[in-house]
């Protein structure tokens, strides 16, 4: 008897948990069934380049022909030889290279000839939210005939409309390849990549648009490899840690960290919920936030808890 | 203000610029030059110190795009690599994170009964998964992960463990067929549409799903990576296709082609446009013989030329080998398979043999494959069945 009555309700949550899981089974029935029609609405746009040296990828965003792809594809082609354009289809053509912001990576192509090009629509990525699906394509490796360019599909993780970052696994070839979400609207253009396969970079495409008669133009500016922002513009805890372990070695004057009442000795156990088990992980959890934004930093003092808020400062304020 | 660490941001962000392969055997201008020094001042800025050793590793070695992975003739490496990569902590919201995984799992414990993990007789280290695929005792597995052994040991869901044979395998698709007198489930084989955007779901022998992925590429064949590479930069032009430049010591420039030339003809078969160029070089294999007819100042000459293999070279190919290692352990056998899906599941070697499933639990194949960062290959069921049926005839 007494078992029964322990049983039942595990049960009850156990059915509970077996429905829920059906539902969310019916809910990325109805997501993937988005995905396969947007894939073969943008697929057509999404093109190889090369120079004859390298291959990235491309995505045409007019009807005229205009592709924007990475900054970085554009580099080799110094002399500025036109270059070799290939469809999924298989057909080719011939782009005109314009201009490119390397600070960003971001670069621009013009097809050549009158013809009514496949295109794809420029989406917001203000809008892009951590957590957002997306929907990645490019030309992996490089062209391959009979091979159409390789679709994935992730999650964003970080985005700071200048750069985004998603678990969507890029590799050579894929560079300037494009990143769209669910509905087909461009937000990113594949950048470069990390270690890990959840570390693949993707330039916003706002700053394209923000740029976008300088690129037309034909300017280049700006180097590869550049902060996303300078330092007076990034956000700061101000506390130093060790890569190890979460207990932090010193604190500096005036920062976010001081004044929320971090001490020395503290060990930061989450910010945001976030856990927290050495210094990268603090880097991951604030590194994409805005000087001003409030965080919730959940420390261990000797054997006590607490949670202090602290609004984090950019290092023009730090200065101040 | 100076004591200010944080150029370790820039440490640990492993920033590189080298989605941008080079692929095309060119011959090296300042340009390139100016990148390559540019990236290896990149890597050193960023890279963690064991990945530059690997890369040194790679470039002594000097693979090409054909002769495969690097952990070959390093199983330590390959080890080591694929603890981590087991190990690796997962953002909450990452897609692999188990928690997002949660939703799929009426699927796994569903199909989890089709499946076991396959081991060396008495020994911990898994070497591969295994599919039942008849109601007779019949299982698939990957092959070249068996070590030539001729039995093995399986471990069900359920932690029962049983011995199989290995009654057949099939080199070309890279499966081994196992034989067993246990009573299993076998997986359905039927073949349902095959769509790029579909969701898919490995499955191992236990309740929990393995990974999820995309199907990136419908099947096709991927025999002949090895394929027909001339060398030359093609162009459009109104009467054929213009070489506007020849690579050095490549196919193209041993047989005399020259920049300016109009490729008219292949072999008789009329190149009106790059891709029918790249069509007729590319459906050839290395070695082949090919007759170009080509208009070289007004006049029309006929010149032969011996296909070279497409292959990457030196820094290309340690670049490319790098970042195919990013993140993923490649199986030693990733390539030359007669048709295969291409999607993105992370799986790590001793996967394979593990079945896909969409999300109305239809099993697409058999993975068959990690190939690197980006993909993961699978034989569809059909091709499956087919070797199935051959085999009990």
């Amino acid at each position: 008897m007494h078992r029964k009555h322990l049983f039942a309700p595990f049960l009850i949550l156990l059915l509970g948990a077996a429905a829920q899981c059906q539902e969310t089974l019916a809910e990325y029935r109805k997501q993937q069934a988005t995905i396969k029609k947007t894939v073969q609405s943008v697929m057509p746009a999404t093109v190889s380049i090369t120079d004859g040296i390298g291959f990235g990828s491309g995505v045409v965003v007019s009807r005229d022909g205009i592709i924007l792809t990475a900054g970085h594809v554009l580099t080799t082609n110094r002399n500025g030889r036109n270059l070799t354009v290939y469809f999924p289809d298989g057909s080719t053509a011939e782009a005109r290279p314009l201009g490119k912001n390397l600070n960003v990576d971001a670069g621009m192509c013009q097809l050549i000839g009158e013809k009514k090009w496949p295109y794809v629509e420029i989406g917001n990525s203000k809008s892009v939210k951590r957590g957002d699906w997306c929907i990645c394509i490019g030309h992996s490796g490089g062209y391959e005939l009979g091979r159409t360019p390789p679709v994935r599909v992730g999650k964003v993780l970080r985005n700071n409309n200048v750069r985004m970052i998603t678990d969507c696994a890029l590799i050579g070839g894929d560079s300037g390849g494009p990143l769209f979400d669910l509905q087909g609207k461009l937000i990113a253009i594949h950048s470069s990549i990390g270690e890990s396969i959840a570390e693949n970079r993707h330039a916003a495409i706002n700053p394209f648009l923000r740029d976008w008669d300088e690129l037309a133009d034909g300017k280049t500016w700006g180097r590869l490899g550049a902060p996303a922002s300078t330092p007076n513009e990034r956000a700061f805890l101000g506390i130093r840690m060790s890569k190890e372990n979460a207990q932090v070695e010193l604190v500096f004057e005036n920062s976010a960290a001081a004044e929320a009442g971090v001490q020395k000795g503290d060990v930061v156990m989450t910010i945001d919920g976030e856990p927290i088990r050495g210094a990268r992980d603090v880097v991951e959890a604030i590194q994409d936030k805005e000087p001003g934004t409030q965080i919730k930093i959940r420390i261990l003092r000797g054997d006590r808890k607490m949670t202090l808020t602290a609004r984090l400062k950019s290092m023009a304020e730090l200065g101040q | 203000m100076k004591q200010f660490k944080w150029n370790s941001i820039g440490r640990f962000v492993i920033v590189m610029t080298a989605c941008w392969v080079f692929l095309s055997i060119a011959s090296v201008s300042p340009a390139q030059d100016d990148f390559d020094r540019m990236f290896e001042q990149m890597m050193k800025e960023y890279f963690p110190r064991d990945l530059l050793k690997e890369i040194e590793s790679i470039r002594e070695k000097k693979p090409s795009s054909e002769d495969g992975s690097f952990y070959k003739s390093n199983p330590e490496v390959r080890e080591i690599r694929v603890n981590q990569l087991r190990a690796r902590r997962k953002d909450r919201v990452e897609k692999q994170h188990p928690e997002n995984l949660a939703p799929f799992r009426p699927l796994s414990q569903k199909l989890c009964r089709s499946v076991v993990a396959v081991f060396r007789k008495g020994e911990p280290k898994q070497l591969a998964l295994a599919t039942a695929v008849s109601n007779d005792g019949y299982l698939v597995t990957k092959a070249s992960e068996l070590d030539d052994l001729k039995e093995v040991e399986c471990v069900r869901s359920n932690s029962v463990k049983f011995d199989a044979r290995v009654v057949r395998v099939d080199k070309t698709n890279d499966l081994a067929l196992l034989k067993t007198d246990e009573n299993l489930t076998p997986i359905e084989m039927e073949s349902p549409p095959m769509e790029e955007g579909t969701l898919l779901i490995t499955v191992n022998n236990s309740q929990q799903p393995v990974a999820i992925g995309t199907l990136a590429v419908k099947p096709r064949s991927i025999i002949g990576n090895n394929r027909g590479f001339l060398g030359v930069e093609p162009g459009p032009h109104p009467r054929g296709v213009l070489l506007k430049d020849v690579t050095d010591r490549s196919a193209a420039q041993r047989a005399g082609l020259k920049p300016g030339d109009i490729v008219l003809q292949i072999n008789g078969v009329a190149t009106g446009t790059v891709a029918d160029l790249v069509r007729e070089i590319a459906s050839r294999k290395k070695g082949q013989a090919i007759e170009l007819k080509v208009e070289r100042s007004g006049s029309s000459v006929t010149i032969k030329a011996t296909l070279d293999g497409r292959m990457m070279r030196g820094d290309r190919a340690a670049r490319f080998e790098m970042m195919r290692n990013l993140g993923a352990v490649p199986s030693e056998r990733h390539s030359e398979f007669p048709n295969v899906i291409q999607h993105d599941t992370p799986i790590l070697p001793n996967q394979c043999g593990s079945p896909i499933v969409d999300l109305d639990g239809r099993v697409i194949g058999i993975n068959i494959a990690r190939s690197g960062r980006t993909s993961s290959f699978a034989i569809p069921v059909k091709m499956v069945k087919r070797m199935l049926d051959n085999s009990k005839q």
